[in-house]
């Protein structure tokens, strides 16, 4: 897909694999996260409010860009271990379904975080997104 | 199983919601532009649904500790949005007869829930 095209709902194709990002959860980043929730203050251990920043993040850098105007509607987590500060995480990006129900058109995007180091697997997640036309 | 998560709360200012979009880098202008949000069919900016999303963690951590993180399958709608000056409330109950699921939600200062869904905690074993 080019650079300029937009990534429609033709686009999602179920079962296919769109890719994998890399993300390291560094000092920084946590840092900025706990600027906006100081209770996330656990040692070591990445604050979970943010597998859904990796998850969204891994999902709108291989599946986009998109039309504006779509709504993230749902979400899940299966965890599996918390990641902690200083390990890199891959994650991989797929569709599982779409369907089209009263009019409206559904995608979800599935994905798969794992330690880079030991290919332990972290969590998964599905983002269920009302895809704009 | 705690019957009631200990809630979780936050205040979202806009400065709380640049800060969120600079953490997560998503900049969508219907969370960070006014102008842009004002002419949208949302009549105004609203928070990033997943900034709401972590308060549901939080209350799962607030009652039984952060090992327990480990063991959580989550699964939510959010329902409404949150607008500026919102305060959010995140939190849960132990379903009837259940000892492993919690219906969970985030409500806004009018009661009025913003994210629903449920939270099962997996046997720590599995």
């Amino acid at each position: 897909m080019s650079e300029e095209a937009v990534f429609t709902y033709d686009h999602y194709e179920p079962g296919k694999l769109y890719g994998s990002s890399e993300f390291t959860v560094d000092e920084k980043t946590v840092a900025k996260w706990r600027s906006v929730y100081p209770a996330d203050n656990d040692p070591g251990l990445m604050p979970a409010g943010m597998t859904a920043m990796i998850s969204v993040d891994a999902i709108l850098t291989h599946q986009s860009p998109r039309p504006s105007g779509g709504v993230h509607g749902g979400q899940s987590f299966d965890m599996h271990r918390m990641p902690r500060i200083g390990e890199t995480l891959i994650t991989e990006v797929r569709c599982i379904n779409k369907e089209i129900r009263k009019g409206r058109k559904w995608a979800y995007s599935q994905t798969r975080t794992t330690s880079k180091d030991t290919g332990e697997l972290l969590f998964t997640g599905i983002m269920t997104s009302l895809v704009a036309e | 199983m705690q019957k009631r998560l200990n809630p979780a709360t936050n205040h979202v200012d806009f400065d709380a919601i640049l800060n969120y979009a600079d953490v997560t880098q998503d900049y969508n202008p219907i969370h960070v532009d006014k102008e842009f949000a004002a002419r949208s069919p949302m009549g105004g900016i609203i928070a990033h649904g997943t900034m709401s999303l972590a308060l549901i963690w939080q209350a799962l951590k607030n009652t039984h500790g952060a090992d327990i993180l480990d063991r959580v399958n989550l699964d939510i709608r959010f329902v409404s949005p949150v607008r500026i000056d919102d305060t959010v409330t995140g939190g849960g109950e132990l379903q009837l007869d259940s000892d492993s699921v919690y219906d969970v939600w985030v409500k806004n200062q009018n009661d009025q829930t913003v994210i629903k869904g449920t939270a099962t905690i997996k046997a720590a074993n599995g």
